[in-house]
């Protein structure tokens, strides 16, 4: 009998290298992350989410001390990705990130989309950017070059202004339905499913008199003197832009929308971990040469997490459920 | 602005800026080529890399990995039947054929002269022509989009060898597919049954592939398993267009050159619209001997010509205005304001150097892919010398990877496999799968451009299309297209 055959001495071996074996687990456990983490973007590449992640996943990646990778899964308006990243598993996917959109990702509270998912089926980590919605006008429209210019007008004469907005409940959307909503007289025409390009490709070429969309992708266009911002639909007013006053400045009349990106992991994920993850976002995020980035992008970083994340996300919610776009006239 | 644009001309003779060229025709044309991945996320995974990059450097890398990803997709398009892009759909039709009859190569060199000389024109109209041209773009309005969508599905007609009904009813399921998902009027899902993957539509990468790529691998896995494709034992090496191949197919080349650079300027309609709209023009001009739908040079031609056509000047929107043309110009917009630069005029007076430098990059990087990709297609092409018990297998295999690598998304593969067993017995039948597509495709642009003239004219589309000298142009084009078809018809009998 060769001696490697032996039962005894096999036991002995495993039990002289199991304490090892343990360790060197119980370290790499205690090591957390302990490999690459995947960072979900809910839409396809080339949009503006896909384009933070993959400004932002190198410097991430320094943060945390492991690769992150950037995968894309686009589809159903966000709800293919979010669907899954409601359902990730705290123990098998706590190297996966995601990124959720706002108030995109409050479409689930349109009864037509059937979805059971809320607020509480996310972990939500931190808040990353947020860009307030802008109203903007031709530069040199001589029947408004003002908010308080343009509501006159519009109320002077209903349903003739068209401003060129995103898909139906989008954003920009919900800005305009909230001002029919709200200020009595206000009527306009909404031309739908219009990028951030055809918005201003319709506006330039007279085909609509107004769009709603975000500071970051317009910024730009108000260097050029092209585009005449006449509202920021935040509750202070923009840093980029600050001789431009707030809606409720203008009008009297509170209408706060915005773009917002909030990272998320796995629901149940343990505290320690989701601290882990929230505190190498916000290294990340502090890195000053990733700031300079974002800003030549026109993009604001946004640091919220916690309680406050959790009341500012009710809060929107709210908002939505009480406009509720999917019942106004289009 | 000639003379000052030939000044930056030397800027492109540097060994980084050389790098970058290579770096991006090389990414472009191996992830244009594979079905799934497409040119926007080549530019993407870029970006990263550029960080480090001058910004004319970095530009320069996306502008030539964006020329090369378009004419990538020619190759699996042409060889296997299996579109890398949107934009090279119309290529597979005599572009494979061309290939079946053992023909491969001589479709690869009028294919590379084709693309490469229409991304050059595309490129020095961008150079020279672009604060004019780009304020054309805003001609178009709901209007004109409804109109240019019809244009293209009067195409259908076409396209459909064989029986005209089978093409028109393969082109109504086009349309009727391309009505699932969230209405962005109503924000109503539609024919979705519940399923989230359905949400955002029938995608347009899991159909070319499905019906094209799929269908076709599920035909390669019939018949004798020893046989190929081609027909052929050997490739041969003569690889470079000669004038002999060029001449007899000129004016399909001008006429695929031109629906090229007037498509790309206008915002949102690209190569995907322009190759139909070329290739149904060939189609239409077709003479006693021409064989479209069985191997026709021309068409190939044409629709080469047209999608690489389109390449410069849908980027003259997006550098003078801000308003990018398609993904692939979006990200390159991403990718010029993380350098710092703002698009617009501005850039043009404050940053010549750089915007100028960027555009004869665009052109030399269409050169560079001459070489690159001509030699990199003869590569490929020895996948037609295998059997097809090897090759059928593989594209299946590889239709689902690309799909799965595409979106990450497993609806999209089950959707790809569907669409893919419903091609196959659509070519079986005698329906047009490329009727289909061209309905999936111009389907939504015909929606929403309808809906949204319904809303901005008080519902009086007629008495607002009148108004607008760009959509009278264009609705005569249509007029004139179905009329030139009756005509036909007529003489024929």
């Amino acid at each position: 009998m060769s001696i490697f055959k032996s039962k005894v001495l096999q036991v002995f071996l495993v039990g002289l290298v199991l304490p090892f074996a343990m360790l060197s687990s119980s370290v790499q456990a205690e090591k957390y992350p302990n490999g690459p983490v995947t960072m979900v973007v809910p839409w396809k590449p080339g949009g503006g989410t896909d384009r933070t992640a993959r400004l932002f996943a190198p410097y991430l990646s320094k943060t945390l001390g492991v690769p992150v990778k950037v995968v894309n899964m686009g589809g159903g308006g966000g709800w293919v990705a979010w669907a899954k990243m409601a359902k990730w598993d705290a123990k098998k996917d706590d190297h996966m990130l995601g990124w959720v959109n706002f108030p995109h990702m409050l479409s689930y509270l349109n009864p037509k989309m059937k979805n059971k998912n809320n607020l509480d089926s996310f972990n939500f980590l931190t808040g990353h950017s947020l860009d307030p919605c802008i109203w903007g006008v031709r530069e040199g429209d001589k029947r408004f070059q003002t908010l308080k210019e343009f509501i006159a007008y519009v109320k002077a004469h209903p349903n003739e202004i068209k401003v060129s907005v995103g898909g139906f409940g989008s954003d920009d959307h919900q800005a305009v339905a909230f001002a029919e909503k709200f200020i009595p007289g206000f009527k306009v025409k909404k031309i739908f499913g219009n990028n951030d390009a055809k918005k201003l490709q319709e506006l330039y070429g007279k085909t609509a008199d107004a769009i709603g969309g975000n500071i970051s992708y317009f910024v730009p266009h108000m260097l050029e003197a092209k585009l005449r911002p006449i509202a920021v639909l935040g509750k202070q007013r923009a840093s980029q832009l600050p001789t431009v006053p707030t809606f409720v400045e203008a009008s009297g009349v509170q209408n706060f929308n915005f773009a917002a990106r909030v990272l998320v992991a796995a629901p149940g994920l343990s505290a320690e971990k989701s601290k882990v993850l929230t505190a190498a976002i916000h290294k990340a995020m502090d890195t000053p040469e990733y700031g300079v980035r974002e800003l030549k992008g026109h993009n604001t970083l946004w640091k919220v997490q916690g309680a406050e994340l959790k009341t500012f996300l009710e809060g929107l919610a709210g908002t939505v459920a009480k406009v509720k776009f999917w019942d106004l006239p289009k | 602005m000639f003379d000052e644009s030939l000044v930056y001309l030397l800027n492109i003779v540097s060994l980084n800026n050389f790098l970058a060229m290579l770096l991006g025709v090389s990414v472009g044309l191996v992830i244009g080529a594979i079905p799934g991945l497409s040119p926007p996320m080549a530019i993407a995974l870029l970006i990263p890399v550029s960080f480090s990059f001058s910004p004319e450097t970095a530009l320069i890398l996306m502008v030539s990995c964006f020329a090369a990803g378009i004419y990538g997709g020619s190759f699996s398009a042409i060889l296997m039947r299996a579109p890398g892009t949107s934009a090279s759909a119309a290529s597979a039709i005599e572009g494979y054929e061309l290939t079946k009859r053992g023909k491969a190569i001589e479709a690869i060199r009028i294919s590379a002269f084709a693309s490469v000389v229409g991304g050059i024109i595309s490129g020095f109209f961008l150079l020279f022509l672009s604060p004019p041209l780009a304020l054309v773009s805003l001609w178009f309005g709901p209007a004109e989009y409804f109109l240019i969508a019809l244009l293209g599905l009067s195409a259908i007609a076409s396209v459909s060898f064989g029986s005209v009904g089978k093409g028109l009813i393969s082109g109504l399921l086009g349309l009727c597919l391309s009505t699932v998902g969230v209405d962005h009027f109503s924000s109503f899902p539609r024919f979705t049954f519940d399923f989230v993957g359905l949400e955002s539509g029938i995608g347009i990468m899991p159909t070319i592939i499905g019906l094209f790529a799929f269908a076709q691998g599920m035909q390669l896995c019939e018949g004798d398993p020893h046989t190929n494709i081609s027909g052929l034992k050997k490739l041969s090496w003569r690889i470079w267009p000669t004038l002999g191949d060029v001449l007899p197919v000129k004016w399909s080349l001008i006429r695929g050159w031109f629906c090229g650079l007037v498509v790309g300027i206008i915002p949102a309609a690209g190569g995907s619209i322009a190759q139909w709209i070329a290739y149904s023009w060939e189609i239409r001009r077709a003479k006693p001997g021409d064989k479209f739908g069985e191997g026709e040079i021309k068409g190939l031609a044409a629709t080469e010509a047209s999608n690489n056509g389109v390449t410069g000047t849908s980027l003259i929107p997006m550098f003078v205005l801000g308003i990018p043309g398609g993904i692939s110009a979006a990200v390159i917009l991403g990718a010029l304001t993380i350098h710092g630069l703002q698009p617009g005029m501005r850039l043009f007076k404050n940053h010549p150097e750089v915007i100028y430098t960027i555009m004869w990059g665009f052109i030399a990087a269409n050169v560079m892919m001459a070489f690159v990709a001509v030699i990199l297609a003869r590569g490929y092409a020895y996948l037609t010398l295998f059997p097809r018990g090897i090759i059928g297998p593989l594209v299946i295999v590889f239709s689902i990877v690309g799909v799965y690598a595409g979106s990450n998304n497993v609806y999209d593969v089950w959707l790809m496999m569907g669409l893919g067993v419903l091609g196959y017995f659509m070519e079986k039948y005698g329906f047009s799968p490329a009727g289909v597509l061209l309905g999936l495709v111009l389907g939504p642009i015909a929606e929403d451009g309808m809906r949204n003239l319904l809303i901005i004219s008080d519902d009086q589309p007629l008495t607002f299309i009148m108004g607008r000298p760009v959509s009278i142009v264009i609705l005569l084009c249509i007029i004139g297209i179905i009329a030139f078809s009756f005509k036909k018809r007529d003489n024929s009998v």
